[in-house]
């Protein structure tokens, strides 16, 4: 088994003078729920379409160590924009996916729609913007790939169908799949991701797995006056009367304690993710 | 692949094929009305003053009216039908890819196939829909003209047939360009209509009168002299041969 699912090196794409990504590195887990976490400019969708082959990017991308032209039938995408062939009705769509993919389960699709509630007779057109990403995933899901892009696959869906959703993408890894997941709504991410990386303005400021990340740092508020080297921390950042630090040094945790007036906070994915983007030097 | 192309344009080809044939037995039932006409203005252009008839140019081609094939190649082939054609192309043809790119279901199809297959499978669709309707069209002018007894033989619609599948073939691929090129569908349409008019209008300077596609298409050199224009044929096809190959490096090269 390869180590990597996806690996992308030193990728950088540019739209005219705008670097979209600059120089990422990303390695995907197999057979895990891999996030990649950012605000929206952050860079996740244009990641994700270099590493699809659909834009010109400068780097180096293998997926399950091939380029994408081999692996592109071993792979499952579900864009930002979920629109599909909105003259066809849910039937139509399914007997259309079964003669364009050879790795397609039409009865498949045609239970997990029905799972979703939605007619099948009637045209795509006629959906609400809910009832069409149903429609995308579930005929993105019903494709025996190896590996799973969604780029923000719940937005527009009501809390019942996005949960019902994120256990289906749980689901995927379970079942050995790797997944790689985009999403900038962080309680999302908390719930599923296995290993998670945080992208900030075309740059990859964090990777790690989800699992632990409480235990390995520690995030504490210190007096506005105190000083520090912020070289020595994760991330530093200055709110209006604390200076929030977060580490995962053992040495500098035992240093953070000792200061007078420290605090510890709680270490969970929102502070994390806030803390590094705000905190780091491409920010400051 | 092919099934998805061919659901999308089943409409559009329907609707063509229905006001194509309106227009086809609309030609025919006028047949009669049409040599009657031309009987009474030949009667009165041999009464006009010489000097009028010397401004009406030649016209030999109304007493050849007459005349059941050349009619069929003059009011089906070289009017009704004929200049219809390079429209019908165009309406075949602007959607295939602009429509993707407009919907976003590029995305759909591109992250599942390679840019060759996906590239290759609309453009013969595509073309061999073209193909059909011309082939089908031109080929109904006769039997349309036999059905409703006059005698047509079908020897000049195949010679003109084959020039407007070469000319349909042109337009098709340069219409195909535009479609690529565009995220949208209004600028390939508005482009197609300014290019199908542009290019005789453009033709009418003599240096440029080749650019003009029309006197192919309707076949004129079949109507006037009986015989293919080879040389336009060929050079038509290695132009079109030429507009499919940046057609593909166009989409190859293209980002979504």
């Amino acid at each position: 088994m390869l180590d990597e699912a996806i690996k992308v090196k030193n990728l950088r794409k540019t739209y005219g003078n705008f670097e979209a990504v600059k120089g990422i590195n990303l390695s995907l887990v197999p057979g895990k729920v891999n996030a990649l976490l950012g605000p929206n400019g952050a860079g996740k969708t244009t990641t994700l379409k270099s590493i699809l082959g659909l834009v010109h990017y400068s780097g180096e991308i293998t997926i399950l160590g091939e380029t994408i032209d081999v692996a592109r039938e071993r792979i499952s995408f579900v864009p930002e924009d979920k629109s599909f062939y909105d003259s066809l009705t849910p039937e139509k769509a399914i007997k259309m996916c079964s003669m364009l993919m050879s790795n397609f389960s039409g009865d498949k699709a045609a239970k997990q729609m029905k799972k979703f509630d939605l007619p099948m007779n009637k045209k795509i057109s006629a959906f609400s913007h809910g009832m069409k990403t149903s429609t995308y995933l579930a005929i993105a899901m019903s494709q025996d790939a190896d590996i799973f892009i969604f780029d923000e696959p719940t937005w527009g869906l009501d809390p019942l169908r996005r949960d019902e959703v994120l256990e289906m993408i749980s689901a995927l890894s379970e079942s050995g799949k790797t997944v790689l997941y985009t999403s900038h709504i962080i309680p999302e991410v908390e719930k599923i991701a296995d290993v998670f990386s945080i992208m900030y303005k075309g740059v990859i400021l964090y990777t790690g797995e989800m699992k632990g990340l409480d235990d390995r740092f520690v995030l504490y508020s210190l007096p506005l006056k105190t000083v520090i080297d912020k070289n020595d921390f994760t991330a530093v950042v200055k709110e209006a009367n604390v200076l929030k630090v977060l580490t995962d040094n053992p040495k500098e945790i035992a240093r953070l304690k000792e200061i007078e007036g420290s605090k510890r906070e709680e270490v969970n994915l929102e502070s994390f993710f806030g803390t590094i983007v705000r905190g780091n030097k491409h920010v400051l | 692949m092919f099934y998805k192309e061919i659901h999308e344009m089943k409409l559009r080809v329907i609707i063509m094929f229905i006001v194509l044939l309106v227009s086809l037995v609309t030609t025919v039932a006028l047949r009669p009305y049409a040599a009657q006409m031309m009987e009474e203005m030949t009667a009165q252009l041999e009464e006009m003053p010489d000097f009028l008839k010397s401004l009406m140019g030649d016209v030999s081609g109304l007493t050849r009216l007459n005349d059941d094939n050349y009619y069929l190649l003059s009011q089906w082939h070289g009017k009704n039908y004929g200049q219809f054609l390079p429209f019908v192309v165009l309406l075949i043809a602007f959607p295939i890819f602009a429509k993707e790119f407009d919907k976003k279901t590029i995305y759909f199809l591109l992250s599942r196939k390679n840019r060759n297959e996906v590239f290759r499978t609309k453009y013969l669709a595509g073309l061999g829909a073209v193909l059909i309707i011309t082939t089908v069209l031109s080929l109904l002018g006769p039997i349309a003209m036999n059905l409703a007894g006059y005698s047509t033989a079908f020897g000049d619609t195949l010679k003109v047939l084959l020039q407007q599948l070469v000319g349909a073939s042109f337009f098709y691929s340069l219409f195909t360009m535009i479609s690529i090129m565009s995220r949208d569908q209004v600028k390939p349409v508005v482009a197609g209509i300014l290019i199908v008019l542009g290019l005789p209008i453009l033709g009418m300077i003599d240096a440029l009168s080749w650019l003009n596609p029309y006197p192919f298409i309707l076949g004129s050199s079949v109507a006037q002299k009986g015989t293919i224009d080879w040389i336009y044929l060929v050079s038509l096809l290695a132009v079109t041969a030429v507009l499919t190959v940046i057609d593909y490096r166009v989409f190859e090269k293209k980002e979504v």
